[in-house]
């Protein structure tokens, strides 16, 4: 078994690839760094912050909040960009919300925040969107790679 | 305007003999431009927070003389066979404009 975290973030990915054309987006169920453009969307992910919060039951099982940042960048001329990052947001909450998260998560994740980003540097305006998804999962203390359903 | 005997030298440094792209190669709303350097640098650029891509950097440097001030934005060139849309120049006073575009997909 992998840790809890692992296991949620490729059910993100599971999700996303089975929502998202796979020829128009590339998911990784990590982050990423420095690619080469290669014409889809590059879909990547990485979970920023973790808390344990305080006890809600007797015993060793344990709440977890943790917030998941799903960046999506794209290629784009300049005028379309910005619609294009809208669409993607579409099709990432779509994705998410159709997903059945009963057997891993307390409740179907929570976006909570979007920013976004842009370079111009070069033949064609970049941009992204970052989607942040916040949810819970409940573990005992001592075993992290065991949901407790 | 520059002096012809700078418009001479640059003529030859940008000959299709020397460094520039070869005749009948690069268009300017279909207008041959005669002579002229095109580089298409592959550079890595960061987004603050998102992944750091690589992609070109097409940037093409010719005598000015030849565009008597009429570039625009917008303005549709033909490069290698590619298709690019001006969006920005830069003219150093010297009878050389370096144009920056955004690849048409």
């Amino acid at each position: 078994m992998a840790h809890v975290r692992t296991q949620i973030r490729e059910r993100f990915k599971t999700a996303l690839e089975a929502a998202l054309p796979s020829l128009q987006y590339e998911v990784f169920a990590s982050r990423r760094y420095a690619r080469n453009d290669t014409g889809k969307a590059t879909v990547d992910m990485a979970i920023s912050n973790d808390q344990t919060q305080a006890r809600e039951v007797m015993g060793a099982a344990r709440v977890h909040v943790a917030s998941l940042y799903i960046r999506v960048q794209r290629g784009a001329q300049e005028t379309l960009l910005d619609d294009l990052l809208d669409a993607d947001e579409v099709a990432i909450v779509g994705a998410i919300a159709a997903h059945d998260w009963s057997d891993i998560l307390e409740e179907s994740p929570e976006l909570s925040q979007v920013n976004f980003t842009e370079s111009d540097e070069t033949g064609i305006a970049f941009g992204g969107i970052i989607l942040r998804y916040d949810f819970g999962y409940r573990i005992n203390k001592d075993d992290p790679e065991t949901i407790i359903p | 305007m520059v002096g012809s005997f700078i418009q001479d030298d640059l003529a030859t440094i940008f000959a299709s003999s020397e460094f520039g792209e070869a005749n009948g190669t690069v268009l300017w709303n279909g207008v041959e431009v005669k002579g002229a350097i095109f580089d298409n640098e592959g550079v890595e650029f960061q987004m603050g927070e998102g992944v750091s891509q690589i992609y070109e950097q097409p940037v093409l440097t010719a005598p000015s003389v030849q565009f008597n001030d009429r570039l625009a934005d917008g303005d549709i060139f033909t490069i290698r066979g590619a298709l690019y849309r001006l969006k920005n120049w830069l003219d150093d006073g010297t009878g050389v404009v370096e144009m920056m575009f955004e690849k048409v997909k």
